[in-house]
C-alpha cells in the first residue's frame, strides 16, 4: 500500500529527529542540578516487590480541561485520533444520558446545547485510562505473550513481540486499547511506566491542575492513595466484569459505564 | 524382492520425524533468551520500555537553575506560583514540556507562550459539567460587573497567571 | 433506538475503527468449509454411509483445497505478519487463538496423510508410466515405494478409516476453537455465549455440505458426467438436519438473551433492531435461512428426485453458502458495532482495494477453487474419471 509507506518514512524521520533531540536533551539535562534531581535514573534498587500501584481518579474534581490528554499525547507519541487516555462529559437528564468526548477531550469542551442544559439534573467529567487490571482479559487472550503484567502490576505491551492480531483490543471491556496506526502494534496507557521507573509521576497526573488524577504506591504508608483505600468509598468501572481494576474512582456516579 | 507392506508408512513417519525435529530446533533458536516462562513475556521488554525518554519534568524541574537569571523572571514566577491559588497547576501545562525547552543547560526553544484568553478559558470557562466550587468565569461576578469585564476583555489586565488572586 | 438510555450515539474514542474486518469474516468461513467437507468424507469412511462413497475422495480433495488457504486471511490481517510464527514459538496457552498454529498445521498433516494414502496407488502408476521430470515428481510423491501390494492396500484402508475417525474431532477442534475465541470474550455482549463453538461448528457443516453440492453439480455438468441422485438426496437430508440444528441454536441464543432482559439484551436488542436489522433479521434469518429450510423440507418430505432434485438442491445450497458467510459477517462485524461504552454503535464501511477490502477477500475465497481445478488436471477425483476407467 503506497500511502502508509511514505507517511511511515516521514513519520519515522521526524520521530528520529524529535526523539533524538528529546533523548539527547533529557540525557544532557542530567547535568543541571534541579533537573538531575528529577530525571536521574532511580532504577538502582527498584524492587518490584515493595511496590503495588493504584491510580485514583476523583471524578468530582475533574474540570475537563484536557491537559491530561494533551500531555499523554506528547509524552507517549500517541497518534492523532487514537487515545491512551481521554475525558468524557456526562449530562444526566430525566430522559436519558448525554455522553460526549470531542476528540477525547484533547481540546477541552464547548458549552452544551442550552436546551440540553435546561434538562440537566447532573453533569460531570470522567477521565478514562487503562485500569491495569489484576486479572486482565487482554493478557489472558494474547496468543504470543506480547501483553503481560509486570512484577509490580503494570499491564504492558512488548512492541517487539506483538503480532498485531487485535485480540487484546477485542477483549478489553473498557475500550482503552487500540492498534497504533504508526507503530502497527497494540498500544494503550502504560501508567507511564518509564516515568515511574525514574521516580516521576505519570504525565497526566503531573499536569492535572485539580488533583483529580493521582497515582501512588499502596505499600508506602505515607502515600496519599492509602487513605483512599482506608476510606473505602471508591468504585471501579464495570464491576460485573470482575477484572480487578487497579484504577479506583472516587465519587463515581451511577450512570458512568 | 517385495517391500514390506508397511514400508511406505515408515517412509512417511521418517519424513514427519525429520520435519518435526527441524521445527523443534528452529523453535529453540527463535524463543527470545530473556523469555520469562512463569509469567510469559520477554523479560528484556521491561528495560526497553523503561528507556523511553521523559518529556515532562514536573514543576520541580522548573524550580530554578543557572539558566534563568534575569530578565527571565523565572524564579520569581516559580515562587509566586508555588504559594498561590495556582500551586497545583503544572508549569508545563501552559509552557509546554521540559524536553521542548531545554537540554544540557542549553535552551532549545522558548517556553513563553501566547497568553490570550483561550488559555485561561481552557480551565475557567463556565461549563455545566464543571464542579460548582471551581472558579468559572462569569460576567455577573461582583468585580467583573463593577469593572465592566466581558468575555473578550483580556484576563491578564487584572489577573497574573502565576499569582491569580 | 440507542442502548442504556443514551440520548446520543456515544462510542469510546478508540472504538471508532472496527479492527476485525473482512479477513476475520472469511477466515472462519474457510475453516468451516474445511471442517464441513471433511465431515462429509468421514460420513463414508467412518459411518459407512454408502451413498457418500462416490464423493468421499472428492470431499477430501475439496477440504484440502480450502485448507491450503485457511491461514491466508489471518496473515493478511496481522499488523506484523512477519512475526506470525511467534504463535509457534511463544504459544500463550491461556489464549484460544494461540493454539491455531499447532491445530491447523497438524490438521493439514492429517489431511495430507489421508490424501496420500488414498492416492498412493495412482502415484505409483503414474511413476511407472512416465519418464523424465514427470517421473521424478511422481516418484517423489510415492516417497520411493513403487510397489503397491494387496497387504499394503489393506493397511492403507484401515489407516484411512482411523485417520478419518480422529479427523472428525480434530476438525471440530479446528473450527470449534474459533467459536471459543469469540464466545469467551466477556467484553462483547453479542459474542459472549457458551453456545458459540457449537453454533460455529453446525454452520460450518452446513456450509461444507452445501458447498460440496454446488461444486459437485458444477464439476459433473462441466465434465458431462451423470449425477448421482441418490447421493444428492442423502446429502440434502443431512443438510436439512444440520440447518435445523444450526438455526435452532442461533435463534435460541438470541431468545435467551431477550427473555432474561439482562445486560446482554440492553445491547443486543438495540443492535438487532438497529445496525444489524437488515443483515441479520431480514437477510440471514428470513431470506437465507427460512427459504432453504422450506425448499429442503419439500425435497426431503416429498421425495423429490431427478432433475428437479438437482435444481432445488443447488438453489438451497447456494442460499446456504451465502447464509453462512453472512452469519460470519454478522457475528464478527456485528459484535464490533457495539461500543464498549454501552451507549452507542460504531459503523462499518466496505472498502474495495484496501488490505481488508472486498477484492482481496474475493481473491482468497476464489483461490481454493482454482487450486481444485489445477489438481483435477493431475489426479482423478471421481471414480468414472477417464484416467481410472481406461485401465
Amino acid at each position: 500500500m503506497k500511502q502508509p509507506e511514505t507517511n511511515g518514512r516521514r513519520v519515522f524521520l521526524s520521530k528520529l529527529l524529535g526523539g533524538g533531540v528529546a533523548a539527547a536533551g533529557a540525557l544532557m539535562a542530567l547535568r543541571t542540578p534541579a533537573l538531575a534531581r528529577v530525571l536521574e535514573d532511580k532504577d538502582e534498587g527498584f524492587d518490584p516487590g515493595e511496590r503495588e500501584y493504584v491510580f485514583v481518579v476523583d471524578v468530582q474534581k475533574c474540570i475537563g480541561c484536557g491537559n491530561c490528554v494533551r500531555a499523554c499525547g506528547i509524552e507517549n507519541n500517541v497518534p492523532e485520533g487514537q487515545f491512551r487516555t481521554w475525558v468524557e462529559r456526562y449530562v444526566v437528564t430525566h430522559e436519558g444520558v448525554h455522553v460526549d468526548s470531542p476528540n477525547g477531550g484533547m481540546n477541552g469542551f464547548e458549552a452544551i446545547d442550552p436546551a440540553l442544559r435546561e434538562q440537566a439534573i447532573n453533569a460531570f467529567f470522567v477521565p478514562k485510562l487503562c485500569n491495569h487490571c489484576a486479572e486482565a482479559p487482554c493478557v489472558q487472550v494474547c496468543p504470543v505473550g506480547a501483553t503481560f503484567t509486570s512484577p509490580e502490576g503494570f499491564v504492558l505491551v512488548d512492541p517487539e513481540h506483538c503480532i498485531g492480531c487485535g485480540y487484546c483490543i477485542q477483549a478489553c471491556p473498557y475500550g482503552v486499547r487500540f492498534l497504533n496506526k504508526e507503530r502497527r502494534v497494540a498500544d494503550k496507557c502504560t501508567w507511564c511506566y518509564h516515568r515511574i521507573r525514574r521516580g516521576q509521576q505519570p504525565a497526566c497526573v503531573t499536569v492535572c491542575p485539580t488533583g483529580s488524577r493521582s497515582f501512588g504506591n499502596v505499600r508506602d504508608e505515607n502515600d496519599p492513595v492509602t487513605q483512599v483505600l482506608k476510606d473505602d468509598q471508591w468504585d471501579v468501572l464495570k464491576p460485573g466484569m470482575h477484572t480487578q481494576c487497579q484504577v479506583l474512582y472516587v465519587g463515581l456516579p451511577r450512570v458512568v459505564v | 524382492m517385495k517391500p514390506s507392506p508397511r514400508s511406505h508408512l515408515y517412509r512417511l513417519l521418517l519424513v514427519l520425524a525429520v520435519a518435526g525435529a527441524g521445527f523443534v530446533g528452529l523453535r529453540q533458536l527463535a524463543i527470545p533468551d530473556s523469555w520469562n516462562k512463569e509469567h510469559w513475556y520477554r523479560g528484556d521488554a521491561l528495560d526497553e520500555l523503561a528507556a523511553q525518554p521523559s518529556r515532562f519534568g514536573g514543576n520541580v524541574s522548573c524550580e530554578g537553575s543557572s539558566c534563568h537569571e534575569p530578565p527571565a523572571n523565572h524564579k520569581v514566577n516559580y515562587d509566586a506560583l508555588s504559594q498561590g491559588l495556582h500551586a497545583g497547576v503544572a508549569c508545563e501545562s501552559c509552557h509546554g514540556p521540559l524536553a521542548r525547552h531545554a537540554a544540557d543547560g542549553e535552551k532549545l526553544d522558548h517556553a513563553r507562550l501566547n497568553v490570550a484568553n483561550a488559555l485561561c478559558f481552557g480551565c475557567h470557562q463556565e461549563l455545566v459539567a464543571r464542579p460548582e466550587t471551581f472558579p468559572q468565569f462569569s460576567e455577573t461576578l461582583l468585580y467583573h460587573e463593577l469593572l465592566n469585564v466581558r468575555e473578550t476583555s483580556p484576563c491578564r489586565a487584572c489577573h497574573n497567571p502565576h499569582e491569580p488572586a | 433506538m440507542l442502548p442504556n438510555e443514551s440520548l446520543v450515539n456515544y462510542i469510546f474514542p478508540n472504538n471508532a475503527h472496527i479492527e476485525w474486518s473482512l479477513m476475520i469474516v472469511i477466515y472462519p468461513y474457510i475453516t468451516g468449509l474445511v471442517a464441513g467437507a471433511f465431515v462429509v468424507s468421514s460420513l463414508y469412511h467412518v459411518f459407512r454411509i454408502r451413498e457418500f462413497e462416490g464423493i468421499a475422495r472428492f470431499a477430501l480433495v475439496a477440504a484440502f483445497c480450502f485448507g491450503l488457504f485457511a491461514a491466508v486471511p489471518l496473515l493478511v490481517h496481522l499488523a506484523q505478519p512477519q512475526r506470525a510464527f511467534n504463535i509457534f514459538f511463544t504459544t500463550h496457552l491461556t489464549s484460544a487463538m494461540s493454539v491455531f498454529g499447532y491445530v491447523y498445521s497438524s490438521y493439514m498433516v492429517l489431511l495430507m496423510a489421508e490424501l496420500w494414502l488414498t492416492y498412493r496407488d495412482y502415484f505409483i502408476e503414474r511413476a511407472r508410466e512416465t519418464s523424465g521430470l514427470q517421473r521424478v515428481v511422481w516418484t517423489a510423491l510415492t516417497l520411493g515405494v513403487t510397489e503397491y501390494t494387496p497387504e499394503a492396500a489393506r493397511i492403507d484402508y484401515r489407516l484411512t478409516t482411523f485417520l478419518a475417525a480422529i479427523g472428525i474431532p480434530w476438525a471440530c477442534v479446528l473450527h470449534g476453537y474459533v467459536g471459543f475465541i469469540f464466545g469467551s470474550v466477556k467484553a462483547n455482549a453479542w459474542w459472549a455465549t457458551p453456545l458459540q463453538p457449537i453454533i460455529f461448528l453446525m454452520s460450518a457443516i452446513v456450509s461444507g455440505m452445501a458447498m460440496l453440492c454446488l461444486m459437485y453439480s458444477f464439476v459433473r455438468w462441466r465434465t458431462g458426467r451423470p449425477y448421482d441422485y441418490a447421493m444428492i438426496r442423502k446429502l440434502m437430508i443431512f443438510l436439512w438436519g444440520f440447518v435445523i440444528v444450526d438455526f435452532t441454536i442461533e435463534v435460541l441464543e438470541v431468545f435467551y438473551s431477550y427473555y432474561e432482559h439482562g445486560h446482554h439484551w440492553s445491547l443486543i436488542g438495540p443492535l438487532l433492531s438497529g445496525p444489524l436489522y437488515d443483515s441479520f433479521v431480514i437477510t440471514q434469518l428470513l431470506t437465507l435461512s427460512a427459504i432453504p429450510f422450506l425448499v429442503l423440507a419439500v425435497v426431503v418430505i416429498r421425495g423429490v428426485d431427478g432433475k428437479p432434485l438437482l435444481y432445488l438442491a443447488n438453489f438451497a445450497s447456494l442460499l446456504l453458502v451465502l447464509q453462512v458467510l453472512v452469519m460470519r459477517f454478522n457475528v464478527v462485524i456485528g459484535g464490533q458495532y457495539i461500543s464498549k461504552s454501552d451507549r452507542g454503535f460504531a459503523t462499518f464501511h466496505f472498502e474495495i482495494l484496501a488490505k481488508e477490502g472486498v477484492l482481496p477477500a474475493l481473491i482468497i475465497l476464489a483461490a481454493p477453487f482454482v487450486v481444485y481445478y489445477i489438481l483435477s488436471r493431475f489426479i482423478p477425483i471421481f471414480d468414472d474419471d477417464e484416467r481410472l476407467t481406461a485401465r
